[in-house]
């Protein structure tokens, strides 16, 4: 296995190298920059120009791109240029609400999920089957936005002081809010998603039935629970955990609209914000996290498909 | 300028100062929040503090400053200034000396005792380009500041003004020691009520009361300020009871708050305002300018994008100003047949008129809408150019937001001459491209002006920029504050929108 990540490092820095110089030269394309956003309303091009200067925005963009390069090279994000304050920091303050809802979100997904696509995978009742499809079809033309209005409507207006529909806990202090303040931002965030993991789950689980071992199986006597359990679930989840790796690792990324929309500070809204104020570093660091994340989660996906299923191999 | 020669005359006595005090500083007025036991109080604004910019006057410092920082003074509601941390003062009869007595009993948050050096630090600071200030100009004019000794302050100014008041009312009273790293958020150090604790950026800013405030330490000892960009996550941080006020709503979100929350209407009004390039074509021509003054519907807009909460006028600054009339706010009539008339009879029908807005500006892209529809009624082909907020910025500092642009300016709140000076879309030369040696000696009259030719000084100056027709107010409102019930009595400063500590202290 080592050598099979070995071989998939290089292409995996090219990727991370990539992406931090595209998203570099498309911030630097995009019309304004943190010197105007500092400068205010009022402030005129001598005063901007000043604050360039103090940015240090004035080098060549090369040589910002390559000062900020040598930085992480060695360790050092930098400072963003808004607010002032070691990158590192402010994505570590925000990273904690992140991967609280990444994995709450998830864990919701996987459960509805697996849960529905094993039910409409193994059920042999029609009326069931379609009703499962047609739950999987409004679940998935649910965007998050939608589900996550709805939500706030719900909770907001109708049936107020249920669930929290602004902010998020503190696990240490208030483990009961913090808990229950995620219930409504993950669900938003699982809807669609698990509609697309149990829809695959459910679409590979009934081709797996008509397989030839399934037929020995059921011809050697072997119940209908061992059968689907065991032997259809284990050789149908390969695909399921694959979109599972990569919505976990997008979620780790941030949930760009539902921390705007739950008021929850976190990587996604230190994203929306730095891209804003066009904090060009920060947006960077932020993009190199992101696409580390999804490499890693690509990988771990990889890797536990080798482990659940023998067909394949990491060599 | 020497004292003993110089024929001085008191504008505020010490006796006076003392009772006029207690209409403004902490600690004497029982606030609904204190008397009710708060103890916290969370506040929620749509943006984070820019807090190399406390010299400006900036929507998203308005929160804090006033409570983590003192001003030398601060205007009441008949814009006569009050006492804060200058006691007293007396200045020259020809205007151009001014002497400050400060309060001997202001501490920074370090425990350092506030000194006349650092008042002539912070007004020194307010002429620094970087700083940022929109007053800066007015800030140059002081030539020497001597501190006579720790608490009296002497300043001689180049040029006499009435003005330098609006200088004391927008330039909070920073620690000389901490100021040049305040950026990060680590070294926010004021005198006021109240002290910086912590600041994440994205998330929120964190303060405490001041035990050793000169006015007392407020009742309610701890006041935290979210940051919250969406304005349905705004209201749902209301509605959940997560924050007790939240700012930076349209009137229109406003409406969708629902029952059981108060509006609070205080502090200085915004003017939305129609820009016109007075330098290119077609708006080159006085004419057609006037004809886009007559197209525009600020009843409808008032109506629609306020919901009735502002005054539709042609005036930069509120009624009860020097030199307010309302001949002047009303000056322009919707009259879109004559306009449509005008603009064919100079040929302009059909043109094709970019009009530039800041999408980030929730309020204005509504006004657009409807100014849209106004020139488009009278004959021109808009084309809409809704641009980010970094963009607009950048193109407002570099004066090319193009032939017709919407903004906004607070500083009518100030007064006549700041408004005309320090808003960049209105001043000689700015946004709009516009300038005259008349202009120009408006100002210059009206910046000299004091007492009663202030008036009349501003009038003039009010009525030749309404008839010149380059830069077109419709609307004027104060932001909208909603609150819980209990927080209703939320005080603010009268120009602008400053939260006063006295919105927390008790008796």
């Amino acid at each position: 296995m080592l050598h099979y990540l070995a071989r998939r490092l290089p292409a995996a820095l090219l990727t991370i190298w990539g992406a931090s110089a595209l998203i570099f030269i498309l911030m630097k394309m995009a019309p304004g920059n943190p010197a105007a956003v500092l400068a205010g309303p009022d402030a005129d091009a001598e005063t901007l120009k000043l604050i360039n200067q103090q940015l240090g925005l004035d080098r060549p963009p090369l040589v910002q791109y390559l000062s900020w390069l040598k930085g992480v090279l060695t360790g050092d994000l930098g400072d963003s240029l808004v607010f002032h304050q070691p990158i590192s920091t402010m994505i570590g303050a925000s990273f904690g609400n992140t991967l609280q809802l990444a994995l709450s979100a998830t864990v919701l997904m996987c459960v509805m999920g697996v849960g529905l696509g094993i039910l409409g995978g193994a059920s042999r009742l029609p009326r069931l089957r379609v009703t499962l499809d047609t739950l999987f079809s409004v679940f998935l033309a649910l965007p998050t936005y939608v589900t996550a209005v709805l939500a706030l409507v719900v909770f907001g207006v109708l049936f107020p002081n249920i669930l929290p529909i602004s902010g998020a806990g503190d696990f240490s202090r208030n483990p009961d809010y913090a808990l229950k303040a995620l219930v409504l931002p993950s669900l938003a965030l699982a809807i669609p998603h698990s509609a697309v993991v149990g829809r695959l789950l459910q679409s590979k689980m009934r081709e797996q039935m008509k397989e030839d071992y399934v037929r020995a199986a059921r011809a050697k006597g072997l119940s209908n629970k061992r059968i689907v359990g065991v032997h259809i679930l284990k050789n149908s989840l390969s695909t399921a955990i694959v979109v599972i790796g990569i919505r976990f690792g997008g979620l780790l990324g941030g949930a760009v609209l539902i921390e705007a929309l739950f008021a929850r500070n976190g990587l996604g809204q230190l994203l929306t914000t730095s891209i804003m104020n066009r904090d060009y570093f920060v947006v960077q660091d932020l993009v190199l996290f992101s696409v580390c994340v999804a490499i890693v989660m690509q990988l771990l996906s990889e890797v536990a498909l080798a482990a659940i299923d023998p067909r394949v191999r990491l060599s | 300028m020497n004292g003993s020669n110089t024929t001085r005359r008191k504008l505020l006595g010490l006796s006076l100062a003392a009772g006029v005090a207690a209409m403004v500083p902490s600690g004497f007025v029982a606030s609904r929040a204190a008397a009710q036991g708060k103890t916290t109080v969370t506040l929620a604004q749509t943006g984070d503090p820019i807090l190399n910019a406390v010299m400006q006057a900036n929507n998203f410092n308005q929160l804090y400053e006033r409570l983590v920082f003192d001003n030398l003074t601060v205007f009441d509601e008949n814009h006569q200034p009050q006492p804060r941390l200058a006691e007293s003062w007396e200045t020259s009869a020809d205007s151009k000396e001014i002497t400050l007595r400060l309060r001997k009993d202001a501490k920074f948050h370090s425990g350092r005792a506030l000194t006349a050096a650092d008042v002539i630090y912070s007004l020194q600071q307010a002429a620094v380009p970087e700083n940022l200030s929109q007053l800066r100009s007015l800030a140059q004019i002081i030539a020497s500041a001597e501190a006579i000794d720790d608490a009296t302050v002497r300043l001689t100014l180049s040029e006499p003004t009435g003005r330098m008041f609006e200088l004391f009312e927008l330039t909070p009273i920073v620690d000389k020691e901490t100021f040049s790293h305040i950026e990060g958020g680590q070294n926010v150090v004021g005198t006021g009520a109240y002290i910086w604790k912590s600041y994440q950026p994205g998330n929120s800013i964190v303060l405490e009361a001041n035990p050793d405030h000169w006015g007392g330490s407020p009742e309610v000892k701890t006041i935290e300020i979210l940051i919250i960009r969406e304005s349905q996550a705004l209201i749902a941080a209301l509605r959940s009871g997560r924050a007790d006020a939240i700012f930076g709503l349209t009137f229109l979100d406003v409406a969708t708050v629902g029952p059981g929350f108060n509006v609070v209407n205080s502090g200085g009004r915004e003017a939305y305002v129609v820009g016109l390039d007075a330098s290119a074509a077609p708006f080159n021509d006085i004419a057609a300018r006037q004809a886009v003054a007559k197209s525009i519907d600020r009843e409808r807009i008032n109506k629609q994008v306020f919901r009735g909460a502002g005054t539709a006028t042609s005036l930069w600054w509120a009624q009860g100003t020097p030199g307010w009339s309302e001949e002047l706010s009303n000056y322009w009539k919707y009259d879109p047949e004559t306009a449509k008339a005008e603009i064919a009879k100079l040929g302009l029908a059909g043109t094709k008129l970019p009009v530039t807005v800041n999408g980030a500006d929730l309020v204005n892209r509504s006004v657009f809408d409807i100014v849209r529809n106004n020139l488009e009624a009278i004959g021109f082909a808009v084309e809409p150019q809704i641009i980010d907020g970094a963009e607009f910025n950048a193109r407002n500092s570099s004066l090319t937001l193009g032939t017709c642009f919407l903004h906004k300016t607070g500083f009518g709140s100030l007064s006549e001459v700041a408004c005309a000076t320090a808003t960049l879309h209105l001043r000689p030369g700015g946004g709009t491209h516009f300038d005259s040696q008349e202009f120009k000696d408006l100002i210059a009259a009206a910046t000299a002006a004091s007492g009663e030719a202030q008036a009349a000084a501003n009038t003039n100056l009010g009525q030749y920029l309404v008839e010149q027709a380059f830069n077109l107010p419709s609307v004027a409102v104060q932001p909208p504050i909603v609150t819980v019930p209990g927080l209703d009595d939320l005080k603010t400063t009268n120009a602008f929108q400053y939260i006063l500590p006295s919105s927390f202290s008790g008796a």
